[in-house]
């Protein structure tokens, strides 16, 4: 049985996004930084319990608000995945205002939390970090070295199914 | 084909705008309709299944209100076609889905530009945010590292300057008393005393070694400019270490160009104490051979002489980089033992300093296991006045002074009594200000000695009372006993003819001030002007009669005592006493009473005659300028 869900990547500009979908879907990695204009649409399909879930992966833009985000992007969304930058405070300051308008917007959307670019930060700042959201579920993923990236798409594909 | 699309527009999409697709389809997904200009759409198929990302809103579209536009401005889309578009859907009946396709691709590269600056950009600011806040962290650590450094430093100079001073007063004390023994101990204990005497010293020179750094680190340490002998002092310190090189079995040498100048102006007291400190540590560290001073002429003119002088010893010497430590406040070079060789390690510090404060500059050599040269040079002015000539405390004679001590600290008096018995002073001694008043306004005094701070106020201003009302001791010398720096006395630099000593106070130097500053004789001529009623010619003359005569019954005087006569001695002291009372001089006159009175009584008067006769003569000097002035 297969199933097709709309994921969204949110988060701010150069957090990662797009790293984490080239490596997720097409296990490639590039230190070069291209924006990403509007959305750019992948798919992935991975195993959940027996499903075949075609992930349909809609990177967005990254924006510093989530109320920047055109409303038709997040249409149908079935999952979203909240990306932030361990080496940029600004990228999760206001990580849980931002959830709350998410969920706002989209109620009961289920949301997998990664704190990407891991390979930058050492343990102590990483921890403190982490201790300072209060955050559960928080998988601390790195595009560059692929670290949880697999297991992000599929702990969120696991939420939606 | 194509009837919900006006002609125009079909014109525009097919030959103006081929980059533009319309594809029409049922909200359940079957393609209706489709221009094909840009992807293939299979007609009569679901859209759904054609396209993964139509497949993902596919949910979107039933629920779609008619003619509300669904758009996406930019989809990078590589489903049937690479490329950058421009979507929108309008829902424009119940069951169909306009979808209008434009293609930005052209566009791609100048948009993702104009984003990415813009990305670029507001990740820069974040940077700098960063970049600020963290200047801003260090900014606030370097003010607070800079608080502490100086909440340490202000800490050391209090405590250098507390400690210093609450072991000033004891140390006084024990100094001075040990001085009292001494002169009144037998033989025997003389070796103990001595050797009390060196450690009191020894602890007050350490204290003095921090007060001097504490002053010299906090730039309130100025030097002083007099004429001194300057071959005299260099060889009083290097005689004052012949006992203990000999001892040592090392040869001290002194080697002074013949024609370094005799007198030159400076402080002595500081240039002999880089010397003391240079040779005591030359020495200190010599077990064998030798430590010379050499002092040599160099440039000079006619005021002014540069000398060089030269510390060379054969000790135990240090290595570069202990020469780096060694001038560092409290260094001793590394591994040393402290026990063997003591000190606070400051001499050498405060040597330095020294020398550069007298416009110098210390250089070191040194060998382990040679020896240590150390050199500076020094500019001295050419004095042109002779120093003032030390007396010989030991013969001087103060028993013709009477002097008011205040002082209200116990041991402190102890001292005092002490010095005053051993000199034969005449000592009137209270311990308040109250009690001082009193006194001051009973009889005159040749000095006052006193402590500035008294449990009752501060003697300060109670001088400064006492030199504003006329009587008694107006104008009497007040030497200031004062644990604290002169500098730090409000007023007292207001004070006329006063002297100031630092706690705690060399009995030498109480005893140098008494001795060197000859008690001024006043003379007041109001009673003769009142007895002539202002007659100036009148004055005049009975005044010249006084100088005329009144030293020739200062010679009967003095022939009488000599000679014992007693009958002559009451005849002339009493025959005097108009011409005494002329005078105006209150002590004078109650030293003519009280002569007078002792030679009624038959008691001996000794040199209170001799102290009389000559305070009469130099009465008689002003009198003859006052006799000028009329």
């Amino acid at each position: 049985m297969s199933l097709s869900k709309k994921v969204i990547l949110i988060g701010h500009f150069g957090v990662g996004k797009s790293s984490l979908v080239q490596r997720f879907v097409h296990q490639k990695f590039s230190d070069q930084y291209i924006t990403t204009i509007g959305v750019k649409i992948d798919k992935k399909v991975v195993q959940v319990d027996g499903f075949d879930v075609t992930m349909i992966i809609w990177d967005i833009a990254g924006e510093d608000s989530q109320k920047k985000v055109p409303v038709s992007y997040r249409l149908g969304a079935h999952g979203a995945l909240y990306v932030f930058d361990l080496s940029r405070p600004s990228t999760y300051e206001n990580l849980q205002s931002e959830l709350d308008y998410l969920n706002q917007v989209i109620p009961g959307i289920p949301v997998q939390i990664l704190a990407n670019k891991m390979d930058l930060v050492n343990d102590t700042e990483r921890e403190d970090i982490l201790d300072s959201l209060s955050l559960e579920e928080v998988l601390e993923t790195s595009a560059k070295t692929g670290l949880h990236v697999e297991e992000a798409f599929q702990r969120l594909a696991k939420k939606m199914v | 084909m194509f009837e919900h699309i006006s002609r125009i527009e079909r014109i525009k999409l097919e030959m103006i705008s081929p980059l533009s697709q319309v594809v029409i389809f049922h909200t359940n997904g079957e393609v209706l309709d489709t221009c094909d200009t840009l992807i293939k759409v299979e007609a009569k198929k679901s859209v759904f299944d054609q396209f993964d990302f139509l497949k993902s809103i596919e949910e979107v579209f039933p629920g779609l209100p008619v003619g509300e536009k669904l758009v996406f401005d930019v989809v990078e889309w590589n489903e049937g076609a690479e490329g950058l578009f421009a979507l929108e859907f309008v829902k424009f009946d119940d069951t169909r889905i306009q979808w209008v396709i434009l293609n930005k691709t052209k566009d791609q590269e100048q948009i993702t530009k104009v984003q990415q600056e813009r990305n670029d950009s507001a990740i820069n600011e974040e940077f700098l945010e960063i970049q600020r806040k963290y200047l801003e962290m260090e900014k606030a650590l370097l003010d607070y590292k800079n608080e502490e450094l100086h909440r340490v430093q202000k800490f050391k100079e209090q405590f250098f300057a507390e400690v210093s001073h609450e072991m000033r007063t004891p140390l006084n004390s024990i100094s001075g008393l040990i001085d009292l023994l001494r002169s009144s101990q037998s033989e025997g204990s003389t070796d103990y005393l001595a050797a009390l005497k060196a450690t009191s010293n020894h602890l007050n020179a350490i204290i003095n070694d921090v007060l001097d750094l504490s002053k010299i680190e906090a730039g309130k340490f100025s030097l002083s400019l007099s004429p001194f002998h300057l071959k005299k002092t260099i060889r009083n310190i290097v005689a004052g270490f012949e006992h203990s090189a000999r001892e040592k079995g090392v040869k001290l040498n002194l080697e002074i160009d013949s024609t370094i100048p005799v007198h030159v102006d400076g402080d002595s007291v500081r240039f002999s104490q880089v010397i003391y400190n240079l040779l005591s540590n030359a020495l200190k560290f010599t077990d064998r051979g030798h430590v010379s001073l050499a002092v040599t002429a160099e440039r000079s003119s006619d005021s002014i002489q540069t000398l060089a002088f030269t510390i060379r010893d054969t000790g135990k010497g240090m290595s570069d980089r202990d020469i780096e430590g060694i001038l560092e406040p409290y260094a001793q070079v590394e591994g040393q033992d402290y026990h063997q060789f003591g000190g606070t390690g400051l001499g050498l510090g405060i040597a330095q300093q020294l020398i550069q404060l007298m416009g110098g500059r210390l250089g070191i050599e040194s060998e382990e296991g040679k020896g240590t040269t150390m050199t500076f040079q020094l500019e001295f002015q050419r004095s042109t006045l002779e120093p003032v000539q030390e007396e010989d405390k030991s013969t001087t004679d103060l028993s013709h002074l009477e002097v008011l001590f205040v002082e209200d600290d116990e041991i402190g008096t102890v001292l005092l009594k002490g010095i005053a018995s051993e000199m034969g002073i005449k000592g009137t001694f209270v311990k308040s200000i109250e009690a001082f008043e009193l006194e001051a306004q009973e009889r005159p005094f040749d000095f006052i000695v006193t402590d500035v701070n008294l449990p009752d106020g501060d003697m300060i201003s109670a001088i400064e009372g006492l030199r504003s009302r006329s009587g008694l001791n107006q104008s009497t010398k007040v030497i200031f006993l004062s644990g604290d720096d002169k500098e730090i006395l409000d007023g007292l630099q207001e004070i006329e003819n006063h002297d100031y000593l630092m706690k705690p106070i060399a009995t030498d130097s109480l005893i140098a001030l008494l001795c060197v500053e000859e008690p001024q004789v006043t003379i007041n001529l109001d009673n003769l002007r009142t007895s002539t009623q202002g007659d100036g010619a009148l004055m005049k003359e009975i005044i010249e009669t006084i100088l005329e005569t009144l030293p020739l019954e200062l010679v009967k005087l003095e022939k009488a005592q000599k000679e014992k006569d007693q009958v002559l001695l009451r005849k002339v002291l009493h025959k005097i006493n108009p011409s005494i009372s002329y005078l105006g001089n209150d002590r004078l006159i109650n030293q003519r009473k009280a002569l007078y009175t002792k030679v009624l009584d038959q008691e001996p008067i000794n040199n209170e005659l001799r102290n009389f006769c000559d305070a009469v003569t130099v009465a008689l000097g002003v009198l003859q300028i006052e006799k000028g002035r009329l």
